[in-house]
């Protein structure tokens, strides 16, 4: 049935030649549904069953629980945000694709999932058409496509948009997500209901600041603690300000932990992160030595940019700066992202430490909040330049 | 300079459970009514015919030998008449061969001065005959002798380096095979320990096989100076140079071969070669070969005459009505057949594998769970599942830029980004990945079986290997 179709359409190409730039568009329908019919023609003569939509589907799968965790959380927008932003980045890819006369691949599948995960709830669809025609065209097709990127694509649409128009991705743009906060105070059970699947708030709008969208505005823990902190390195802070600094900090743990907390959409839910990322691991898909020293760098940082007055104050400190914000979410998903980081397995150790680092020293020093996005953005820049000094420490006494 | 890893190769992919592994059954084969001899056999350059067409040979007649450069003498392998004196290709090189109709009778011709106790022997008297049965061109380099038979003269062999495992996916254990033969092997081992004055003999043995292992102990506890290892069964874990790194724990430099430390590689086929050569005076007239692949109809052992043609085996072994390719070796480093009818099996092969010639589209190919896809990630529902897995000849996916996902640098034998290596070779650029060891790669297959962008990462690399020798 679906063979027919292809068929019928190839047929249809060899008869009007001006169809043709339209190659692209029926071959990668047609290799997706099917298998490739090509054998092996060098040694060695047999092949391993893995292709790059297998793995790229792995990822796509790994971040599907923290995108249906987005639904839960901020209604059935996150859906509608999710679709344009694979159909208008899709399109810009196919054009792409079709002038260039080349072969449509896979890497899209990814940047088109988690471009919106890192946007805020309330983000107009108009933003972010903008930003994802953007981020494919500069983030990636003019560097040649998938796999010749230096910059991973999501990363560069949502810098652009941060910094157009700072108003739609700071602070009002966060809300307070689903079940809302006056079940918590009553002491309700977080998880309650269908939460945001059966919500169908503000669709299409983006007025969200005039009142049609009826969730409080609600600043990001990372800003909130960002404030209390400033207090506390005021002068003339008092014991009660730092108590009250090191409350919030604690009680917001476990919120944070199960994802109730206003953020980017996706990046809420800690448990669901962790759990995607565990399975990329087990799977091999992402590469463990990345994720784990991005997170061993944040952690490392977070303990000595962060003053406390005890040892137990400051471990707090350190579970809620790996929690809160983008961190878990870029480590996981970001900075595994394979063409943008280094080459060499060594070279990953230190992006992914200088990744931790940097996004910690920007949120400690600098007026962001939040800083993995640049952190990585950054790393993307020098991951050549590790893997150069890696070889080159490597073949240090090979002779030319 | 680089590190050596004394308890087995760096990397490297356990094949498991793979659908075609030959099981440890016997089979003669007919005598095959006509047999291909290279005059290229082993190692060793091409020898100069002794026969001309029409000429009566009988099985174990020296019908080719060499008058300059390394060579050992070529046999007849069936009794009956040449028929034809050409040019084939055989493992990817062209060179003469014999074309023998045979009478299908199966007397074989001896050399005289075997000696039962293989401990008599002068060193001259051994030295004769391993070289006139053809023995001398086993092995990687060649066996040392007094002739000019190995690129390595007697007085420098270091090591005696043997190799019991088998670790290629259709791989059968070695210790199941040769259980009964022990005491021949230690034999054959003795004599050619003495034969290199006494020099260290290190025997590597598989993880699979540590029964016997135990037996190859208890028959040597006497002999000094061989010791035995139990080694991982990881692929290429066989091949020569990383066995002699292994288990000597010398570097092999890169782009040499293991000769270079003087250390000679042989296996246990080519013991017992050895020792039926010493023994019984037997020239090399056939082998065990494993017939590994689901292309046949049942996976066993058998012992061929060498010669034969592989459209002989097929016909007998192979499974009828499957669209097959036919591989001269193993699945990852065999050369594929051109003329099956002109390709024989030398007597340097140790298997052959046949897998199915899949074109077909698979339906959602990428979706599916995967029970029966062998793969170096751990995507596919068969690692977790005890399934036998089948290797054929699709692709599995597109041709793609690569993604840096490292699964090749993960599984190089040798400390080497095959990446970087395809990057610069796939441009021309091999003097620049030279600085990146290019010459280091052993070309055993694995990054290009593991890339998931379907690279020829292999086929680069070769490439720009050429192209430097050019240079030179
Ligand atoms: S396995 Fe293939 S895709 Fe992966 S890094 Fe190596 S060459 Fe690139
Ligand atoms: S073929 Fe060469 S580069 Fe590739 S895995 Fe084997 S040794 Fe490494």
């Amino acid at each position: 049935m679906l063979r027919k179709i292809f068929d019928l359409h190839y047929k249809m190409l060899e008869k009007y030649p001006s169809l043709r730039p339209f190659k692209p568009l029926i071959d990668a329908g047609d290799n997706f549904f099917y298998g490739t019919p090509h054998t092996t023609k060098e040694k060695p003569y047999i092949r391993e069953g893995v292709d790059i939509k297998r793995f790229m589907i792995m990822v796509l799968f790994a971040v599907l629980p923290a995108a249906i965790a987005s639904v839960y959380f901020y209604g059935q927008r996150a859906i509608l945000v999710i679709l344009a932003s694979y159909i208008i980045g899709g399109l810009t890819e196919v054009i792409f694709c079709i002038v260039r006369k080349e072969e449509i691949t896979e890497g899209f599948l990814i940047t088109g999932i988690l471009y919106p995960l890192i946007l805020p709830p309330t983000i107009p669809l108009w933003m972010l058409s903008v930003g994802i025609i953007f981020g494919v065209i500069f983030g990636k097709e003019v560097f040649g496509g998938t796999g010749k990127n230096p910059f991973n694509a999501a990363l560069v649409a949502r810098c652009f948009l941060y910094i157009s128009f700072p108003l739609y991705m700071t602070g009002g743009a966060f809300v307070e997500p689903y079940p809302n906060s006056i079940a918590i105070e009553n002491n309700k059970p977080v998880f309650q209901g269908l939460g945001g699947f059966t919500s169908h708030r503000g669709l299409f709008s983006h007025e969200i600041k005039n009142g049609k969208f009826d969730a409080m505005c609600e600043a990001t823990p990372l800003a909130k603690m960002k404030e209390l902190r400033l207090k506390v390195a005021e002068q003339g802070s008092t014991p009660e300000d730092y108590q009250k600094y090191m409350n919030y900090v604690k009680t917001s743990l476990p919120n944070l932990f199960w994802g109730y907390r206003s953020g980017s959409m996706g990046e809420t839910c800690a448990v669901l992160l962790i759990l995607g990322g565990i399975m990329l691991i087990a799977m091999k898909v992402a590469n463990w030595r990345t994720i784990l020293s991005t997170i061993l760098g944040g952690a490392v940082c977070s303990f000595f940019f962060y003053d406390a007055n005890c040892l137990s104050d400051k471990l707090y400190l350190m579970a809620f700066t790996l929690l809160s914000g983008g961190f878990l979410f870029g480590a996981i998903f970001m900075t595994t992202d394979p063409v943008t980081g280094p080459i060499t397995q060594t070279g990953r150790y230190f992006y992914g430490f200088a990744i931790g680092c940097i996004a910690l020293l920007i949120r400690r020093f600098s007026g962001y909040a939040e800083g993995i996005m640049f952190s990585i953005l950054l790393m993307n820049i020098f991951a050549a330049l590790i893997d150069e000094i890696v070889i080159m420490v490597r073949y240090r006494g090979v002779k030319k | 300079m680089s590190i050596c890893f004394r308890k087995g190769v760096r990397g490297g992919y356990l094949f498991k459970n793979i659908q075609g592994t030959p099981k440890a059954n016997f089979e003669e084969m007919k005598i095959p009514k006509y047999v291909v001899i290279p005059f290229t056999q082993g190692f060793g350059e091409q020898t100069k015919p002794l026969v001309n067409v029409g000429d009566k040979v009988k099985a174990g007649q020296m019908i080719g030998k060499g008058d300059k450069g390394i060579s050992s003498p070529i046999h007849a392998t069936v009794n009956g008449k040449v028929r034809e004196i050409r040019e084939i290709e055989y493992r990817g090189k062209k060179t003469l061969a014999a074309i023998v109709d045979s009478d299908s009778s199966t007397e074989v011709v001896t050399l005289d001065g075997a000696k039962k106790d293989l401990s008599k022997f002068s060193q001259e008297s051994m030295s004769r005959l391993l070289y006139l049965s053809g023995v001398t061109s086993l092995g990687a380099t060649g066996l040392p002798t007094l002739e000019a038979s190995s690129s390595l003269s007697m007085d420098k062999v270091k090591f005696l380096v043997v190799s019991a495992l088998e670790t290629q996916p259709f791989a059968i254990p070695t210790g199941l095979v040769y259980q009964s033969k022990v005491s021949e092997i230690c034999q054959a081992l003795q004599a050619l320990q003495k034969f290199y004055k006494d020099i260290p003999v290190y025997v590597g043995v598989s993880q699979k096989d540590k029964k016997f292992a135990q037996s190859l102990r208890d028959s040597l506890s006497q002999s000094k100076n061989i010791e035995i290892h139990v080694l991982s069964h990881k692929y290429p874990q066989d091949f020569p140079e990383i066995l002699t790194e292994t288990l000597t724990g010398v570097c092999v430099p890169d782009g040499e071969k293991p000769d270079s430390v003087g250390s000679v590689v042989l296996d246990i086929a080519d013991l017992m070669a050895v020792y039926h050569a010493l023994s019984e005076g037997m020239p090399l007239v056939s082998r065990w070969i494993s017939l590994g692949g689901s292309g046949y109809k049942e996976n066993k052992l058998v012992r061929v005459r060498i010669g034969t043609p592989a459209s002989e085996i097929l016909a007998q072994f192979g499974k009828p009505g499957v669209e097959t390719r036919f591989l001269l070796g193993d699945p990852l480093t065999g050369d594929v057949a051109q003329d099956l009818a002109l390709t024989p099996v030398g007597r340097e092969i140790k298997s052959t594998s046949c897998i199915e010639e899949d074109a077909k589209r698979h339906f959602l190919f990428f979706m599916r769970p995967g029970l029966r896809a062998d793969s170096y990630s751990r995507i596919f529902a068969s690692s977790y599942l005890p399934l036998e897995k089948k290797l054929d000849t699709n692709l599995h996916g597109e041709h793609r830029p690569c993604i840096q996902c490292s699964y090749c640098e993960d599984i190089c034998p040798r400390p080497l980004l095959p990446n970087m290596l395809h990057r610069y070779c796939s441009h021309g650029m091999a003097e620049e990945a030279k600085g990146l060891r290019l010459m280091g790669c052993i070309e055993c297959g694995l990054c290009s079986y593991v890339c998931p962008s379907k690279i020829s990462i292999m086929r680069d690399i070769q490439k720009g290997k050429e192209e430097l020798k050019k240079e030179l």
